[in-house]
């Protein structure tokens, strides 16, 4: 019996790894969203080291293009995940994916995790211009700790992806959800300006999203300050939480377009 | 054990429904299946013809896990289609008429691989399945392009070989043929044939009657929600029996002059299927030697061009039974 379950769950494992190779490649594919990609952290990037290049802080610098970076991996994810799953509408590969025996989460997942893994592009630009064109260090102190708190924002971002990725299913408008998510999660992340200078009542909000603590963490990483191994922690812990609370509601998610046969309505 | 049993099964779409549980303004409730009941057996090459709208695919949707049923029950293979469906899924290929269903900018085989990955089949199993089933489909050629290039054939061969993918013990093939052309559509009854002959269970929908005549061991005729008949080809052209149909093919015929056909005794049902210079009326009747002579006084003789007649085909039998009103219908059972 446990041995058929630790089959199983390696079976899946590697389901999600190649069927998230195949969407990374098909989102490749779709030059405006790559050129989104590569285009909105840059520009985001570009104005604040305009805004704190006067400063002189190789450190503020650094985590100005790790905070862009970040922002494009969001941006990535959320209209990602919403366009993947509007195009498997679309494409009428929902009922085939849904019809297959491996839940349907592996599926849902691996698109969030192709588009989580895009992202990366985006911090490599922000570095890279960082670098290139401000004439700024921007090799981190620390940087297996970097690699490691990339490699959890990634995975941590599928997570919230994949949560986000139930409301795109249930509702075929829900897409206009990427709209209204983008800025909010940029500011309780503390990605355009310091979470310190938010609100109180909006502090629970901001520390609940992985992004927040990617962002320390990768910051930290790079001037090799703070405690990063412990942000890289609740990084992983809020994904997590996304990622119990995402196959949970996928469960009801899964029941009601049975009931509703929305599937594949447009 | 029937491979699937269904039984007193309906299904209601609620469409227009206020968001709002308190407001019920636009919402409307339409009874898609109503109080549907078969048995397929193992092996067996079930069809099930209706119009457009008459619940086939609706049911056949329910069968495959894709939809739950708003009353009745129904098993795949011995499971519940609304609490085992992940056991039904392992046991079941699904293949869907039409252009959509694949990803466009995926290759053919790569369209495969991915499904192949979700049935949790891999490394050489896989490979080796594949190129079978390519060479099955005839895509062999084509497997590295983009399925994006590809026509509405070639679109639904690809459909074909993935719901094989996993060499499912039930098939459901909601109108399989339609887009291929008489070639391909021969070759894939032949490959249906080949495998009702293995022992898979298929359920086909199709509007095509010479097909349903050809391949199905039976035949469940569904008109507005409602089975209206079950019964082998050849029982469903005999209750017709007492019909024959007369061919006439004239230069031209006025609304008038068909409504007066329609209205002469012995008329039962008309059809016709008109062409810029002739038109060709299929006149269902019950006897055709009777009938001639007041056509020919109708139609007008130098008008005509041909008359012959034949005996009634399943497509006759189907004919008359949709028209009939349900209702009445259900006493054909």
């Amino acid at each position: 019996m446990t041995r058929n379950v630790t089959r199983a769950r390696t079976l899946y494992l590697r389901t999600l790894l190649v069927c998230g190779v195949f969407q990374l490649r098909m989102l490749l594919q779709y030059k405006f969203y790559v050129i989104a990609v590569f285009v909105q952290p840059l520009a985001f990037a570009l104005i604040q080291f305009v805004m704190v290049g006067h400063r002189d802080d190789a450190d503020a610098l650094a985590n100005v293009a790790v905070q862009a970076g970040l922002m494009g991996m969001w941006t990535s994810t959320l209209f990602g995940s919403g366009g993947g799953l509007s195009r498997e509408r679309r494409f009428g590969t929902l009922e085939p994916v849904v019809v297959a025996p491996t839940p349907l989460a592996v599926n849902i997942l691996a698109i969030s995790l192709a588009t989580a893994l895009m992202g990366v592009i985006s911090m490599g630009v922000t570095l890279l211009l960082g670098g290139l064109v401000f004439d700024t260090p921007m090799m981190p102190e620390r940087p297996g700790v970097f690699a490691a708190a990339l490699a959890v924002a990634v995975l941590a971002n599928a997570c919230l992806g994949f949560l986000m990725a139930n409301a795109f299913i249930l509702y075929r408008n829900s897409l206009v959800l990427t709209n209204l998510l983008e800025y909010p999660v940029w500011v309780l992340a503390g990605l355009m300006v310091p979470a310190a200078f938010l609100p109180q009542w909006c502090r629970p909000l901001s520390e609940g999203l992985s992004m927040t603590w990617a962002g320390r963490a990768l910051g930290h990483a790079m001037s090799g300050t703070g405690e990063p191994g412990r942000e890289i922690l609740w990084c992983a812990v809020t994904g997590l939480v996304c990622l119990a609370v995402a196959l949970v509601f996928l469960r009801t998610v899964h029941d009601a377009v049975r009931r509703r046969a929305t599937l594949n309505l447009i | 054990m029937a491979a699937v049993e269904v039984e007193d099964l309906t299904r209601t779409y609620t469409t227009g429904a206020s968001k709002f549980r308190f407001r019920r303004n636009g919402r409307t409730d339409r009874q898609a299946v109503k109080g549907v009941s078969f048995d397929i057996g193992e092996g067996e090459l079930f069809g099930l013809l209706g119009p457009n709208g008459a619940g086939k695919s609706t049911t056949i949707k329910i069968l495959s896990t894709l939809l739950l049923p708003t009353s009745g029950r129904a098993t795949v293979m011995g499971y519940d289609v609304v609490s085992r469906p992940t056991e039904i899924r392992r046991r079941i290929g699904y293949v869907a008429g039409g252009d959509k269903g694949l990803y466009e900018r995926l290759s053919a085989r790569d369209n495969l691989r991915y499904f192949a990955e979700l049935h949790g089949i891999t490394g050489r199993t896989q490979r080796l399945r594949l190129a079978q089933l390519l060479e099955t489909v005839d895509l062999a050629d084509r497997a590295d392009d983009r399925v994006e290039g590809f026509s509405r054939g070639m679109r639904q061969r690809l459909h074909i070989a993935r719901g094989l993918l996993n060499e499912p013990s039930v098939l459901f093939l909601d109108e399989p043929t339609i887009g291929l052309d008489p070639e391909a559509s021969r070759d894939l009854r032949s490959t249906i044939g080949t495998l009702t002959g293995q022992g898979t269970t298929v359920l086909l929908t199709t509007h095509y009657m010479y097909e349903a005549d050809e391949l199905c061991d039976r035949i469940a005729v569904i008109a507005q929600g409602r089975l209206v008949a079950l019964d082998t080809p050849g029982a469903l052209k005999k209750g017709v029996g007492d019909r024959t149909v007369a061919t006439v093919e004239v230069r031209d015929a006025s609304a008038a002059v068909l409504d007066d056909v329609r209205a002469l005794p012995g008329v039962l049902d008309l059809t016709v299927t008109s062409t810029p210079t002739s038109h060709v009326l299929e006149v269902q009747c019950e006897d055709t030697a009777s009938l001639i002579p007041d056509l020919l006084r109708i139609l007008g003789p130098g008008l005509i061009t041909r008359v012959d007649t034949r005996e009634p085909t399943l497509e006759d039998a189907y004919v008359a039974l949709v028209a009939q009103p349900a209702a009445t219908a259900g006493a054909s059972l």
